[in-house]
């Protein structure tokens, strides 16, 4: 190694979050990925207790988030970016930024990693277990069709020793279809309880045919997007057997969910306070990745209790008398579940939507289009719409009828989120709560503006010690 | 009453990139003015009714669906599109739909696909070697703008029979050499534009429904002004972000 090099980093890391340099916590890894790629395997090889990679398009962060607690009250020391940076770099940071003296045959090592960075990742840390929660139409500007991904994480998962284990959503054919490339155990996820299910697929749902014979599925439970109970006509590959079952689930809007869990013989309660089908997705992921690790599942249920929401997953900001909630919305099917929350909640509401279209975020703003905003049309006392693509998101509401009818609200579109953000507080009466729902970026810019206004810490700040 | 009646091309298999918006805005700038309106599905083995539409659209879809969907076009559709045509239907295809029109398809490798030959052109793929035509686009189209943001690989060249809908301001367009963008021929319109590309270009939307309603036999005067305000802000907002993107050197970065 070269001499001083991990100190270095630190110290650049740290200056950066000094000068405010956006927050600076994965320049650590940037500067050791490009000096000393070769550092991050041997810094993790300290990990005794190995790697876990988390993949998906959705639910990355929250399933880390839950499973970093769960290992933590499973007496093991968890090693991750907690602040969703999911590229290499980030990985890179988060080994970094761990002091020495913490890596040892207690460590654990659980990084969530970015859909097309999970090849790479797992060619670089050879992972005990690889977690894979979903795939969805997301960013097709920057990654190609879903298909594509299917190819790639295929070829890896073709790599991993016996030793490797898979966590598998079984409710995703996308993703459920990946065992057969598997060598080691394989856990699958999933959903029993139809009555959480819709009448049928939705727009956002991708067009999704057997892997084997190319025959479109038939459904006889559809979830959310394209998760489901699904058998193929033709030659009869279906969804497999669950390891980690759901058995009922009993939403409470916002507030979350009430679930039952089997695995191994033994039933799990559990309240997940986070909202939708989505988040109880992402709890079941948690616990197959706690399953495939052959920790124990009893007695979750007091750490569940205590699980908060990460930044903009749902979480809630309390504003003198008003409050804040925001909710991240960055493509169709994710924005859908969050829709049905939304409108789960009794009452009119007031919201700010903030349509970005960096690169993060996906520069083809057309996939608001396929979102079911009609979901919450006759629910909406005031709307703003701001980011980059303010006047998109307001044409898209316009359709969607939500401006139609004696009731309903006046079309606002402030492109400044910091303008729309003050703008929408001040029209809020006390007591009452607004609704954000930010795409990626525009969350980002909206954590600063709220910390810049001393509305919540700096989200950096839980990463560091 | 005049009732226009749409058919959606391929719901579920040609709908990448929220094409299902321009199904959205033509049933929405109808209703608004009081016009009735339906849409009907065409999928997969759905014959289809020359007589039963004003108005088609196609969207476009993943590059493995384009086989399927190519050969459905040409067993089962062909000469009912043709025919549709032929009496005025208008027809409006985005992206790979625009493509599926045209006369072939060449792919990066693999034989080439045939296409409906409605309009005059053949689109081929250069390669994955080759950058995408990825960005907003803008395109001047009877002295007015249109805007959207393209992503295709293929390369489309135009024959002497179709004529290109637009020229190109910024962004590739049909091929990224002679800025031209999207075709036309007779009632046949072709486009790479999505984002969905009629809500934020009401002015060809509307030009769309006007020849439909004339196709309906609807009496002139029923396309009453709209109010498009947000509509103008949001493709004001594309023609600026699309300036942008070129000055920024986003375009030649982005491959
Ligand atoms: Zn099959």
């Amino acid at each position: 190694m070269k001499p001083g090099l991990l100190q270095f980093a630190r110290l650049a890391g740290r200056a950066a979050r000094r000068a405010g340099v956006g927050g600076g916590t994965s320049l650590p890894g940037l500067i050791v990925e490009r000096s000393e790629p070769a550092l991050i395997q041997r810094l993790a090889a300290g990990l005794g207790q190995g790697v876990v990679l988390v993949s998906g398009t959705n639910g990355k962060t929250t399933t880390c988030r839950i499973l970093a607690d769960l290992l933590t009250a499973a007496g093991l020391h968890v090693v991750h970016n907690r602040t969703g940076s999911n590229l290499m770099r980030g990985i890179a940071a988060a080994l970094v930024n761990t002091p020495q003296g913490e890596l040892g045959p207690n460590a654990i090592g659980l990084f969530e990693v970015d859909e097309a960075t999970l090849p790479e990742a797992v060619a670089r840390l050879s992972p005990r277990l690889v977690v894979l929660l979903n795939l969805f139409r997301d960013q097709l500007d920057r990654y190609g069709e879903v298909d594509a991904i299917v190819g790639r994480w295929r070829a890896i998962i073709a790599t991993l020793p016996v030793q490797s284990s898979l966590a598998l959503n079984a409710d995703d054919p996308m993703v459920a279809g990946l065992g057969s490339a598997a060598s080691g155990t394989t856990v699958y996820f999933g959903v029993n309880d139809p009555s959480a299910g819709q009448p049928e697929l939705e727009h956002a749902a991708d067009f999704v045919e057997c892997l084997a014979c190319g025959t479109p599925y038939d459904y006889t439970v559809t979830y959310f997007g394209h998760l489901g109970h699904y058998r193929c006509p033709t030659c009869g590959w279906q969804r497999p057997p669950l390891d980690v079952e759901c058995t009922t689930v009993r939403s409470s809007g916002l507030a979350g969910s009430q679930v039952t869990v089997q695995a191994d013989g033994a039933t799990v309660e559990a309240g997940i306070p986070l909202p939708g089908l989505y988040n109880v997705y992402n709890l079941l992921g948690a616990l197959a990745a706690l399953r495939a690790l052959q920790l124990p599942l009893g007695g979750l249920a007091g750490t569940l209790h205590t699980l908060q929401p990460v930044f903009g997953r749902a979480d809630r900001v309390q504003v003198g008398d008003k409050a804040i909630v925001t909710l991240l919305t960055k493509n169709p099917v994710g924005a859908n579940q969050v829709l049905r929350a939304l409108a789960a909640e009794p009452g009119q509401k007031a919201l700010l939507l903030a349509l970005n279209d960096g690169v993060a975020d996906g520069q083809d703003v057309s996939w608001i289009w396929d979102v079911d905003y009609e979901l919450l049309r006759g629910q909406i006392a005031r709307v703003i719409t701001s980011g980059r693509r303010a006047a998109d998101m307001a044409l898209r509401l316009k359709h969607a009828h939500w401006f139609e009818g004696d009731e309903a609200p006046s079309l606002e579109a402030l492109p400044d989120l910091q303008h729309a953000l003050q703008t929408s507080l001040y029209q809020l009466l006390p007591g009452q709560t607004l609704y954000v729902l930010p795409t990626y970026t525009a969350m980002l810019y909206l954590r600063d503006i709220m910390t810049r206004l001393d509305m919540t810490r700096p989200y950096w700040q839980e990463a560091l010690r | 009453m005049t009732t226009l009646r749409i058919g959606h091309l391929y719901p579920r298999h040609m709908n990448l990139y929220g094409d299902r918006g321009n199904v959205v805005c033509l049933v929405n700038r109808c209703r608004w003015r009081g016009i009735s309106v339906t849409v009907e599905a065409i999928g997969l083995g759905d014959a289809i009714d020359p007589d039963g539409y004003d108005l088609i659209f196609v969207g476009g879809g993943p590059d493995r669906e384009q086989g399927r969907v190519a050969d459905d076009l040409l067993s089962l559709k062909a000469d009912a599109l043709r025919a549709a045509v032929e009496r005025q239907v208008v027809l409006l295809a985005v992206c790979g739909g625009y493509q599926l029109l045209g006369r072939y398809y060449r792919p990066g490798d693999g034989a080439d696909l045939p296409g409906l030959g409605l309009l005059d052109l053949y689109t081929e793929h250069p390669g994955h070697r080759v950058h995408r035509c990825i960005g907003n686009l803008t395109a001047t189209w009877n002295g007015a703008t249109l805007v959207g943001f393209e992503n295709h690989g293929g390369r489309t060249h135009l024959g002497a029979a179709a004529t290109p809908l637009a020229t190109v301001a910024q962004g590739w367009g049909n091929n990224g050499v002679d800025h031209t963008e999207g075709a036309t021929q007779g009632t046949v319109y072709g486009t790479y534009l999505h984002g969905s590309f009629l809500p934020k270009n009401p002015a060809f939307a509307d030009h769309l429904l006007a020849q439909a309603l004339a196709h309906a036999g609807a009496a002139p005067g029923l396309l009453t002004p709209l109010d498009d305000s947000i509509e103008l802000r949001a493709l004001a907002t594309a023609v600026r972000l699309a300036g942008e993107q070129q000055s920024t050197g986003f375009l030649s970065w982005k491959i």
